[in-house]
């Protein structure tokens, strides 16, 4: 090598380091806890996190993720030290993520705390993993101009539907948006169906209710409600006719609050679904907080969970940020909870719901589900023929 | 202008000067790091990479590599790395329950295999120093005995060794000093894993808290020398099978399994299994279909606009070619995204001025008839670029010829203009329909591929072309996620396309030696 070329390289490695030291990264203190959650969640969970920290001198770092992709960066990035200690998400995305063996179970917990159904929603195999944070269910809301007194039964609801249509007082009776299994579940229920059996703990895969035969036996109700108007194809998650106060009823859930208090319109009371020939159950779905199986700081990890995200203290706060029910049942009788009314509407009808299946299968089970109930409402097929496939179809990709 | 020696500039020196101390300074930073991540191939790539930049640019002999050598370097690091890794994962089984390797499935499995011991598994600890300078964990057990424990296992210490405080807590014991609240957590990493043997068969101690441990039992072991995992509680083995699970003699997998390669078995999946076959013909036959009318019409089309803006006697060219081109200028994203806005069967402005309503996006064939309309919005502009281009360069003489031969203006143009346009375009012609043949993005974001055909359970929809259909095998089939499967038709997708590519490629040469 010259020397002049030797000079440009010793020029080139100034600059060279000059340069990285300045994006170099810094080295972080001593107690620390990464959390990952959505960009919804993210404020709550920091702002309610915040006094534990302070209190117990654990720096907490909140890490907005982008919802879709949590459980993907913390498989790709777990075993390589750069996933977090705890990660807040949905209980039915559970089973994928254990299956994959990222996530570690929650072996001290008291369960004497919590709900059974949302224990079972946070429970795998068997397994409790995490801490449940807030429940949410649907529930019927009525327009009670339109129907003073809820319906207590299915024939009830139709009797309804019957004369308000003769009376042309609404455009759609039932709003639900048509090709979603979860908004239809309560329908679903009262029917008959169910997803999977549930035995000790476990979601018996071999039991599979999508085509029951109490279902199939009151199939024909969802294409007649179609035929009369009192469902529509045309619904949708605005649930556009409802708030105009041309439909009696709705199915939605309490991330509608917002909107359901913000109009000053249409009068409503929350009321669970009637039932019809079998009992009306919405799908439970259950947040928590999990801890990773590649967790650098387990031990404040195991901490924060067991000793403050299952404490009244944090649930309530919780609460205040986000709206939405506790998982807790001291938290739920906070007064500050059940000062709602539209809570207390969902939570009249979330004692007889059912955990959404967590186990990977699910996957396979909307898309089919979804398709049943998409064509049922175009009305090209029936409902026994539509949910009689599907079921055929999950049959095989359940295996 | 002020010259330096290798006949450089000033600016261009600078240039080149903080090119190569970009590059290097991005190498010096990011070699660490990857290295730190195991990631060993990158950290070389990166490290040699930035070797060979250096020697090209710093020496006066490789002029040509100059222009070269970073467009191959990213090539590789892009393109040719991807494809080789999507190869490799259609070989293998990763999926939801196989992602990792065998270590970390076993590590994890056996983790969750730990069960808490009776019902109050939970002792109060506190962190201390033994003698030897060595941190230890004092755990006052139920009975009342405090032991000082590390991974070794555990000692008892004498009852009259130990003090309490009000509240029961271990306060002071002789030969340990406790730690405070401030020390404890500056050595609390050195807990995250430790068991604790606690004497007892298959039971441990694990710091559970800051204040507390937690006494587990194992309910799995693995036998490293036989290769088999063991149910302590029911005596269970559980052997490898060669899909990267643990299977019990009952026939029970456990979970998580790990990553391995399975051969041919996505590709006999695809081909032997009903759910995946029967899509597969309809998605490859669309495949094919989609390409060649998008690169018919938007051809024709845009050859038509070129001929028509190319007449003498139109005036206000400019205006009428820039405002062709502003489709093509516009993000595809946005403009696939409007289009969907638009053909939305209640609320679209197509249907509102069309009397009746179309189901653009439900119905199968008018949701194909949406997707290609939506293609020859996004691409005529680029076809018709391109054509003008050609007609501009077509030899005046040519023409002039045919016509003063007495042919008619629409001999001219089947006979002459288009034969000779074509023959200049071939190659971008059939590059478009290479590269719609594998354009996801117009479709995935205008139908996802739906209307689902029903008898396919799901996964696959009347306008899927081979790439979003492998999408939604790899987010929806299985338990969740195949990337294995998955990257097996993005093999075939690959192939598919290499062959088409080289095959059209050879046909055009043959038609320019015919020129």
């Amino acid at each position: 090598m010259t020397k002049k070329r030797f000079g440009a390289l010793s020029v080139l490695t100034v600059i060279a380091l000059a340069i990285s030291t300045l994006v170099a990264p810094a080295q972080a203190a001593t107690k620390n806890l990464v959390i990952w959650a959505d960009a919804g969640k993210a404020p709550w969970v920091k702002k309610a996190a915040a006094p534990w920290a302070t209190a117990n001198g654990v720096t907490i770092n909140v890490v907005v993720k982008d919802f879709g992709k949590v459980r993907d960066e913390l498989i790709t990035g777990g075993p390589k030290g750069l996933g977090p200690d705890l990660i807040v998400g949905p209980h039915d995305w559970l089973g994928q993520v254990v299956a994959s063996g990222a996530l570690a179970r929650m072996t001290n917990l008291n369960k004497g705390a919590f709900a059974g159904p949302v224990l079972d929603a946070m429970s795998y195999k068997g397994l409790v993993y995490g801490i449940p944070l807030y429940v949410e269910n649907v529930a019927l809301i009525v327009n009670t101009d339109l129907v003073p007194t809820a319906p207590k039964t299915l024939t009830e609801l139709e009797t309804q539907c019957a004369a308000l249509k003769a009376a042309g007082k609404i455009k759609v009776c039932l709003e639900i948006p048509p090709g979603d299994s979860y908004h239809m579940y309560p329908l679903f229920t009262a029917l008959g169906g169910y997803v999977f059996g549930w035995k000790n703990g476990f979601w018996n895969t071999k039991d599979l209710g999508i085509a029951s035969k109490t279902f199939l036996a009151n199939a024909s109700k969802i294409d007649t409600y179609y035929k009369d108007g009192i469902l529509s194809k045309d619904s949708g998650y605005e649930f556009t006719q409802w708030f105009a106060g041309k439909a009696a009823y709705m199915v939605t859930g309490p991330w509608n609050i917002g909107n359901l208090k913000k109009q000053t319109s249409v009068k409503y009371s929350i009321v669970p679904f009637p039932s019809g020939p079998a009992q009306s159950r919405p799908f439970m779905g259950v947040n928590g907080m999990y801890i990773s199986k590649f967790a650098k700081n387990a031990v404040v990890a195991r901490s924060f969970l067991s000793n403050y995200a299952a404490s009244s203290e944090f649930q309530t706060a919780l609460f205040k940020e986000s709206g939405i029910a506790p998982a807790l049942l001291d938290a739920q009788s906070d007064p500050a909870v059940t000062a709602s009314k539209e809570i207390a509407g969902f939570a009249s009808f979330s004692g007889v719901a059912q955990p959404m299946p967590n186990i990977p299968q699910m996957g396979s089970v909307w898309g089919d589900w979804g398709n049943a109930w998409t064509t049922v409402s175009t009305a090209k097929v029936t409902a026994a023929a539509a949910f009689t496939l599907a079921a055929t179809n999950i049959k095989k990709a359940v295996g | 202008m002020l010259k330096f020696r290798n006949s450089h500039t000033l600016p261009s020196l600078l240039l080149k000067i903080f090119f190569l101390g970009g590059v290097n300074s991005f190498a010096l930073w990011s070699v660490p790091i990857l290295i730190s991540n195991d990631s060993f191939l990158y950290a070389a790539y990166v490290g040699l990479s930035t070797l060979v930049l250096d020697y090209v640019f710093l020496s006066k002999r490789f002029v040509a590599a100059k222009y070269i050598v970073p467009g191959a370097l990213l090539l590789v690091a892009f393109q040719i790395y991807p494809a080789i890794y999507t190869g490799y994962v259609a070989f293998t089984n990763f999926s939801v329950g196989h992602e990792f390797d065998k270590e970390t499935a076993l590590d994890s499995m056996i983790d969750n295999s730990y069960a808490p011991v009776g019902e109050d598994s939970i002792y109060p600890m506190r962190i201390a120093q033994d003698g030897a300078g060595k941190n230890v964990v004092l755990i006052k057990e139920k009975s009342g005995t405090v032991f000082a424990g590390d991974a070794q296992g555990v000692t008892a210490l004498p009852p009259a060794s130990v003090s309490y405080d009000g509240e029961g807590n271990i306060a002071s014991a002789e030969g340990y000093t406790l730690l405070n609240d401030n020390q404890t957590s500056q050595v609390l990493d050195q807990f995250n894993e430790l068991m604790i043997p606690s004497g007892e068969v298959n039971a441990t101690y694990r710091v559970f808290d800051f204040t507390t441990v937690e006494k587990l039992k194992a309910t799995l072991r693995y036998d490293r020398a036989g290769d088999f995992v063991q149910n302590l509680e029911t005596g269970e083995i559980y052997r490898p099978n060669d899909n990267g699970s643990f299977i019990g003699e009952s026939g029970e997998e456990i979970e998580p399994g790990w990553t391995v390669r399975v051969g041919w078995r996505n590709f006999e999946r695809i081909f032997g299994d009903d759910r995946y076959r029967a899509p597969l013909v309809r998605v490859l036959v669309w495949t094919f279909i989609y390409p060649f009318l998008i690169v018919l019409m938007t051809f024709f089309l845009g050859l038509f606009l070129a001929l028509a803006l190319n007449h003498p006697k139109l005036k206000p060219k400019k205006i009428y070619r820039t405002l062709l081109i502003v489709p093509y200028a516009m993000p595809s994203v946005l403009s696939i995204l409007t289009w969907k806005g638009m053909l939305n069967e209640q609320y679209g402005i197509v249907n509102k001025l069309l009397p009746g309503t179309i189901p653009w996006l439900s119905d199968p064939w008018w949701a194909k008839a949406a997707v290609l309309l939506v293609a020859l919005w996004a691409g005529t502009p680029y076809m018709f670029l391109i054509a003008t281009g050609a007609i501009q360069a077509l030899s005046t003489e040519i023409v002039e010829a045919a016509e003063v031969d007495g042919a008619s203006p629409r001999k001219v143009f089947w006979n002459i203009k288009l034969p000779l346009v074509v023959i200049a375009l071939t190659p971008l012609l059939i590059a478009s329909y290479a590269y719609n043949f594998s354009n996801f993005g117009s479709i995935y974001l205008l139908t996802g591929g739906g209307p689902v055909i029903l008898e396919s359970g799901g996964i696959a929809g009347h306008t899927d072309i081979l790439i979003s259909y492998t999408y939604n095998l790899a987010f929806t089939a299985g338990k969740g996620r195949d990337y294995g499967l998955a990257s097996a038709v993005s093999f075939i997708n690959f192939v598919l396309v290499a062959f088409l590519s080289w095959n059209a490629f050879k046909r055009s040469k043959q038609m320019e030696n015919i020129t």
